[in-house]
Parts: structure tokens; C-alpha cells; sequence
């Protein structure tokens, strides 16, 4: 959980005590497209693990993409 | 390499792919870069300026690995198809006029979800192989 927060704090460019279940690109300007594509390089860099457009389409908030690494990730400690 | 645009798809790119091409830094291509750009900064236009620097000549502009990189990726990793995201540039060493560089692209990783790339860039001295120019590239591939 920590290292996934540190990957939205640093792509997003907002402190890690701001980055809550609930973040999501209505909520945070910073998550636009080109920073929702560095996201998933960063998680799939970072996690060893491969996500499918429908899948990264449907994460809608932080929170669903802790889910999401969850569910493929053995390296996912949260 | 040559003038001919590369058309490669997503799926043929693999991790590791490479491509490069050697410049020769003159002093038109300079020339050019700072009359296109507006950029006529004396460090990189007034050789004699240059010459009282620590470099002892007027240097490139570093934003001209920028445009190399353009060419690299527009042109053959992966050439046609490619739409540029996103563009890091490190500048570890100047680039010195008439030194021969090579440009260099790997792929680095596949992101499946949204048909992109991430591709390592340099500049390297064409001799030494040390790289004057690093960054990392973004580039979705549309087809």
C-alpha cells in the first residue's frame, strides 16, 4: 500500500498523506490521461504484473486500483 | 540508417528492440537550431563567446537531442505509427560541435492497456560510447 502511494504521490505530484481511497480523476487535476498511462507503467513496473485496458479502465478511484494490484500482485503487501 | 519511415505495429515490438542512427554535429545544424528556435543564446551561436567558457567553444543545444529523438521515434521504434506521450531529457555532457553521436532507442517495457511503449533515448559520443543525452520516452503505438 505504502509503495503504491508513493507511486501516485510521485506521478501526481501530491504528498502521500493526500492520496485516500477516494482519489480519482474527478477529484485530482493532476490524474489526466497522460498520467493515468504513467500510473499503470509505473504499477506494472513496480508490481511485476500486466493489466488489460478494461481493467485499468475500470479502476476509477485509488481505491479500486489497490483492489486491482491486489488481486494480481504476490509482491502486494497492504 | 536510412530516410525511410519504419512502420511497426504493436505487437512486433518486443522488449529489448533497439534502433539507432549516427549525426554529425556541424555548425549548420546549430546554425538552424537556434535561428528555428529563436534560441540565439552566445554560448551555443558566438564561437568566440564560447571559446572564453569552460567549454573553450560554443556547444549544441541540448534541446536538439529533443528533435533527434523525434526522428527516432517518428521515424523507426516505432516509426509510423507512433504518437509521443511523453519526453525526458538529462543532460550529463555537452554536446561538443563536430562530434559524431549515435541516437539510440530500446524498448524498455509494453504497456498492453494502452498500446504504449516506454523506450530508453540517448546521445552517446559516437567513440567513447558515453552517453551525453539520456531520457525516456512515452509513445503510444496506434496501430
Amino acid at each position: 500500500m505504502e509503495t503504491l502511494k508513493k507511486t501516485f504521490s510521485s506521478v501526481l505530484g501530491i504528498p502521500v498523506e493526500k492520496i485516500t481511497p477516494d482519489l480519482s480523476p474527478e477529484n485530482t487535476p493532476s490524474w489526466d490521461s497522460l498520467n493515468a498511462i504513467v500510473l499503470i507503467t509505473e504499477i506494472e513496473k513496480t508490481f511485476k504484473v500486466k493489466f488489460g485496458y478494461d481493467e485499468a479502465m475500470a479502476a476509477k478511484t485509488f481505491g479500486d486500483v489497490v483492489a486491482l494490484v491486489k488481486s494480481k500482485s504476490t509482491e502486494f503487501h497492504g | 540508417m536510412d530516410n525511410e519511415c519504419r512502420s511497426i505495429t504493436y505487437r512486433e515490438i518486443s522488449v529489448g528492440d533497439q534502433a539507432s542512427f549516427p549525426i554529425k554535429i556541424t555548425d549548420q545544424l546549430v546554425d538552424d537550431f537556434g535561428h528555428y528556435s529563436g534560441n540565439l543564446n552566445p554560448l551555443h551561436m558566438d564561437e568566440a563567446y564560447g571559446a572564453k567558457t569552460e567549454f573553450s567553444h560554443r556547444i549544441a543545444f541540448g534541446m536538439m537531442a529533443g528533435s533527434f529523438f523525434s526522428r527516432l521515434l517518428g521515424m523507426y521504434l516505432p516509426g509510423e505509427y507512433s504518437l509521443c506521450l511523453s519526453q525526458t531529457l538529462q543532460f550529463h555532457h555537452p554536446i561538443m560541435i563536430n562530434a559524431d553521436v549515435v541516437v539510440r532507442g530500446e524498448v524498455l517495457q509494453k504497456i498492453d492497456a494502452f498500446n504504449t511503449i516506454l523506450v530508453r533515448t540517448t546521445v552517446e559520443d559516437a567513440a567513447t560510447k558515453k552517453v551525453l543525452v539520456g531520457g525516456e520516452a512515452l509513445v503510444k503505438v496506434l496501430k
